[in-house]
């Protein structure tokens, strides 16, 4: 009876466009966005920026400069799409051009340069403890590819001092690894937001699949229809949750081929970790839909109970970006959220990325707020059904 | 006259009445206002221009110092490696250096990283200043003396940059409220109770886009105020500018509106079409992401997405970004128009579509 009770709703969810495109379409098209998006940024093996040199000295040192940034400047490789100016008066100008992203960053090598250099060097061989000279660079605030090329501008800068100084006196020179950390065996950004996916659709069908259609019941009478029809309250909750079983089930499979088949992401979705965690999102989530359905006024009341909900337990439940380093305001919800810990446990689990609190919390937290909600789903259901 | 003031007021009275409307319009930006305000808060307020804090173990004075000499950085002591991992992998710092006199690691929070991918030219920085500070030679015989130069014609925090995007979220809610005049209004056949009255379809349709018009405007100019008071902005607003930049970006992006409802006759078909839509020019038009570091094709799709000449023209009649004033008139002449024309041509047919 449950079975045949549930494959009806399960049918009944299917035939609608809307369910459909947000519970099964929309997380699949989410990953696929933060993926692109997020992806290449990880993954940026040429980039090359504009830039405007300044030179109006041609002295042996600024034509080293420029000799250096004119390399940099060639080939499929390049670094720079670079424009030489010599004219110092059209600083104005120039500065029009950084403001309006028509150039990422300025590069003076101011008057009297050279000289500047030759006294420096000949100051230091004689053990006086000058100054560096000065290059000017103009760099964009809130540009994130100015601040790239200004960091560039200075390796560059650091580098050809060292091999200034290389030729006057011993250098130790360091070997230098650079590595991006998110995850205990190498970072994937696929791996990262693959999980929270999953956790994120699974919350969208529970949440506002769940509150929304119950709510819907209520308000249209149809629970109240239910009740002169042989099915007992519980064969009817326990037949509207396995469909939605079927439905999470289904959200997984397409996530999964898109996480596995299409970005080759390495989680394995038949581990022993991941079908527990996200049984344990099944049953958090869902009974969150429950209680969102049995203190809504009506089907408008949960909608706007769940959008309520929704971006805080969403984006402060570190699905997209780590939220350990918040302010102590914005923490308390970091902390009491269940998402935190859902994503928290299935990423530790995996092998992704530690996990902030304990593994026993991981499973705790989230298993108090599905008995609290249990009980106070069913305690206003049996009073609502009485009246 | 009248008729168009009545169901102008009757539509601003509805919208308080209508909770979901109420909560995508006001709440919702304000929520995400103070999420992200609070939460990048202090990279966006930082102690340093490039908002980098690094965390090395104690032991090593050296690095300290050279560190301080890179400047712009914020340096945690940590007392051993494990723990140095542990803050970096949680997110805490944006990264770690560890060095063990003959190889520099460094190690990058990969959310850190999205953020500030220059974090990735660090470790070479590090290596050649330590080993030029290693012989007593400081930073060299030449330096980078850096200028900030701003965007816009007042200095503003990171936040403070963001808030126009923020903005253009709550404008881009426009969209759905041209599926409901134009879809669910016509499914529900509430305008053809109006083809009974002398209601001209003229007034009816340009009673109910003037009162989304004005409340979409309140709503984004109480977004505007109370990020500035929560978060001490201080912006420099041309408030003709301004509100010129809001008026045609409604506009504009009721024409998106009216275009879904055409297209597709199911306004929840429109409906869920307009929030894929929604959601691909968040991501895509640079308004919360920057484009700097997408591949090409993802920053020439951001062209064609209006969000993303949305987010100029506000941060510009904000004062956080430089532009010509040519490109304002220009955006909303484009937008007036082609609202014009395409609600002349749906507004007469609004009625007799019904009929179908």
């Amino acid at each position: 009876m449950i079975i045949k009770n549930s494959t009806y709703f399960f049918k009944s969810a299917i035939r609608e466009k809307a369910y459909i495109f947000w519970c099964i379409a929309f997380p699949a098209i989410l990953m696929m966005i933060l993926i692109t998006i997020f992806s290449s940024l990880y993954e940026v093996k040429r980039v090359n920026f504009d830039i405007y040199l300044v030179k109006n000295e041609s002295g042996d040192f600024s034509n080293i400069i420029y000799n250096v940034f004119e390399d940099l400047s060639k080939g499929e490789e390049k670094i720079f799409n670079l424009k030489i100016f010599k004219d110092i008066s059209i600083g104005e100008k120039l500065l029009e051009d950084l403001k309006k992203g028509k150039t990422k960053l300025i590069v003076e090598i101011p008057e009297g340069f050279d000289s500047l250099v030759l006294s420096n060097i000949t100051m230091r061989m004689f053990g006086a403890d000058v100054n560096p000279v000065p290059i000017k660079v103009y760099t964009l605030r809130h540009s994130l590819s100015s601040q790239a090329a200004s960091m560039v501008v200075r390796s560059i800068i650091d580098r050809m001092n060292l091999e200034f100084v290389k030729r006057m006196t011993n250098v130790n020179e360091y070997k230098v690894k650079s590595k991006i950390l998110g995850s205990k065996k190498g970072f994937s950004y696929v791996d990262f937001i693959f999980p929270g996916i999953v956790i994120i659709a699974i919350f969208f069908t529970g949440m506002f699949g769940i509150g929304q259609e119950l709510s819907w019941y209520r308000e249209g009478k149809i629970l109240k229809r239910f009740q002169l029809t042989p099915i007992s309250p519980l064969n009817f909750f326990l037949s509207y949750f396995l469909s939605r079983f079927y439905f999470f089930i289904l959200q997984i499979l397409v996530l999964s081929f898109v996480g596995k088949v299409i970005y080759k992401s390495s989680v394995n979705p038949f581990s022993f970790y991941f079908i527990f965690y996200v049984f344990l999102t099944m049953f958090t989530i869902s009974t969150f839909g429950f209680f969102i359905s049995a203190v809504a006024k009506n089907t408008n009341s949960a909608n706007v109970i769940g959008q309520i909900l929704n971006f805080p337990l969403q984006f402060l439940g570190g699905i997209y970006f780590p939220v350990n380093d918040v302010p102590w305001f914005v923490k308390w919800i970091v902390i009491i959220n269940p998402i935190t810990y859902l994503a928290a446990g299935i990423r530790d689990t995996l092998g992704i990325m530690p996990s902030p609190y304990p593994i026993y919390l991981t499973i705790l937290i989230p298993l108090v707020y599905f008995l609290i909600f249990l009980l106070i789903s069913i305690k206003k259901y049996r009073n609502m059904e009485l009246t | 006259m009248r008729v168009f003031i009545n169901i102008a007021f009757y539509r601003i009275k509805s919208f308080y009445r209508d909770t979901f409307t109420f909560l995508f319009t006001i709440i919702l930006p304000l929520i995400f206002v103070i999420i992200f305000g609070f939460v990048f808060g202090e990279s966006a307020t930082g102690t340093n221009e490039y908002g980098i804090s690094l965390g090395i173990i104690k032991d090593n004075s050296d690095l300290v110092q050279v560190l301080k000499e890179l400047g712009d950085m914020k340096v945690v002591l940590v007392d051993n490696e494990e723990e140095l991992r542990n803050q970096v992998l949680g997110g805490y710092i944006d990264g770690g250096v560890i060095f063990d006199r003959n190889e520099f690691n460094l190690l990058i929070n990969f959310s850190s990283f999205q953020q500030k991918p220059f974090l990735r030219t660090l470790g070479e920085n590090l290596a050649n200043v330590y080993a030029l500070h290693e012989i007593g030679k400081g930073r060299g015989i030449v330096k980078v003396e850096e200028e900030f130069i701003d965007p816009g014609k007042v200095r503003v925090t990171s936040l403070g940059y963001s808030i126009p995007g923020v903005l253009s979220f709550s404008i881009s809610g426009s969209i759905f409220t041209m599926i409901a005049l134009f879809g669910y209004y016509r499914k529900r056949k509430v305008l053809k109770r109006f083809a009974v009255t002398p209601i001209s379809p003229l007034s009816f349709v340009s009673g109910m886009v003037f009162a989304n018009v004005i409340l979409s405007i309140l709503s984004c100019i109480l977004v505007l105020l109370v990020a500035q008071i929560i978060f001490n902005l201080n912006f420099s607003i041309n408030w003709g500018l301004f509100l010129l930049s809001l008026f045609s970006s409604i506009l504009g992006m009721m024409v998106l509106g009216i275009i879904l409802s055409a297209l597709f006759k199911e306004p929840q078909t429109a409906n869920n079409v307009g929030n894929l839509l929604v959601n691909i020019m968040l991501f895509f038009s640079g308004v919360y992401f920057p484009l700097d570091f997408l591949p090409n094709y993802l920053k020439i799709l951001a062209r064609f997405l209006p969000l993303y000449y949305v987010g100029k023209a506000l941060r510009i009649s904000v004062g956080v970004e430089e532009g010509d004033l040519s490109f304002i008139y220009t955006l909303s002449t484009i937008m007036v128009l082609i609202f014009v024309f395409l609600i002349s041509i749906f507004g007469r047919k609004i009625l007799s579509l019904e009929e179908d």
